[in-house]
């Protein structure tokens, strides 16, 4: 039993340590160049743009605050809760762009491709699901060993 | 952890991004996508003594009338126009290539770029008035290495307007 609880923990700790330093990560090259990010959320052609412009800002903060967290292991179900809601929105915004046949880049961690190369594609899908299912994992299980939290595992 | 705090927690975390991300947007993103031209106030007379730079040599990165656009077209300088495809197609200013910010997107160089000198005085445009297109091309163009942008601030109608040579078709490079 005991070492069930710990294989648990160490799965929470990886988890929420992979999915926490990628959107760290992922903030820092949206915020080190907003004009790009912005120019990818008007490629997608769903915002307004005021509101582009906004998100261009709001998601990476959000990302920032809750990739933070994630790796604190503070608040760490909230903060995936958080992103893997983003992801969904992410996803849902990625099939609109499929189904309308735009040529849209995600810039989704800047000129870097992880994994994926070019337009927003089935690889981008697959790649924001699985990202989710890392989510639901900290979720479910929470944050695991070494972390700020009390409440280790669920 | 029950629901209730789990959820409370989420919205928190949310709500330190939506405003951190609009307080960094209002603060200092704007100025970053408008990229405005230095202040200047036409009704404040020129200190005595402070050299006056002349009105035909506006600063990098700063905004242009048609007129001195007009006079950097005639002494050569390359244009670029920032707007959709489509518009460029309609009518652009007789020579401009065509570059905008997705080209720039993924780390790519415009390939239009190529046909550029960096140390050129370049004068980019696009719709005028709260288009900022061009202001974000202007930035990219700045982050490759070109330092003597322009922006015409009235975009192309007032060009056009004008009587100044336009062209029609699509674009030579980078057009696809």
């Amino acid at each position: 039993m005991a070492e069930k609880i710990r294989a648990w923990g160490w799965l929470g700790l990886l988890t929420r340590l992979l999915l926490g330093g990628l959107f760290l990560f992922a903030a820092y090259v949206k915020l080190r160049n907003p004009v790009i990010f912005r120019q990818g959320v008007d490629a997608f052609k769903i915002l307004p743009e005021h509101l582009s412009i906004l998100a261009a800002y709001v998601v990476p903060w959000t990302e920032l605050v809750a990739g933070v967290l994630l790796v604190l292991g503070l608040w760490a179900r909230s903060a995936a809760l958080v992103i893997g809601t983003m992801l969904v929105a992410f996803i849902a915004a990625m099939v609109s762009v499929l189904y309308r046949g735009i040529d849209a880049h995600c810039s989704c961690f800047g000129k870097f491709e992880i994994p994926c190369e070019g337009p927003v594609g089935w690889c981008h899908l697959v790649r924001n699901g699985v990202l989710v299912g890392l989510a639901v994992i900290v979720v479910a299980i929470g944050p695991g060993t070494l972390a700020m939290d009390r409440e280790s595992t669920k | 952890m029950g629901a209730g705090v789990l959820l409370q927690r989420a919205m928190a975390i949310a709500l330190i991004g939506v405003v951190g991300g609009a307080a960094h947007s209002y603060f200092g993103g704007q100025a970053k996508f408008r990229q405005a031209a230095p202040a200047t106030n036409p009704d404040t007379p020129p200190l005595p003594g402070v050299p006056q730079p002349p009105p035909e040599s506006p600063g990098p990165g700063a905004e242009i009338s048609v007129a001195q656009a007009w006079d950097l077209f005639q002494k050569g300088s390359p244009f670029v126009d920032a707007r959709l495809v489509e518009d460029y197609e309609k009518g652009h200013v007789e020579g401009a290539f065509w570059i905008t910010a997705d080209q720039f997107m993924n780390g790519n160089f415009p390939a239009a770029l190529n046909f550029i000198d960096k140390s050129a005085t370049v004068v980019v445009y696009c719709s005028g008035g709260d288009c900022d297109a061009s202001h974000n091309v202007v930035e990219l163009m700045h982050t490759v290495g070109y330092t003597q942008c322009h922006v015409m601030k009235d975009g192309f109608d007032p060009w056009k307007s004008a009587g100044h040579p336009v062209a029609a078709g699509k674009p030579e490079i980078g057009g696809g």
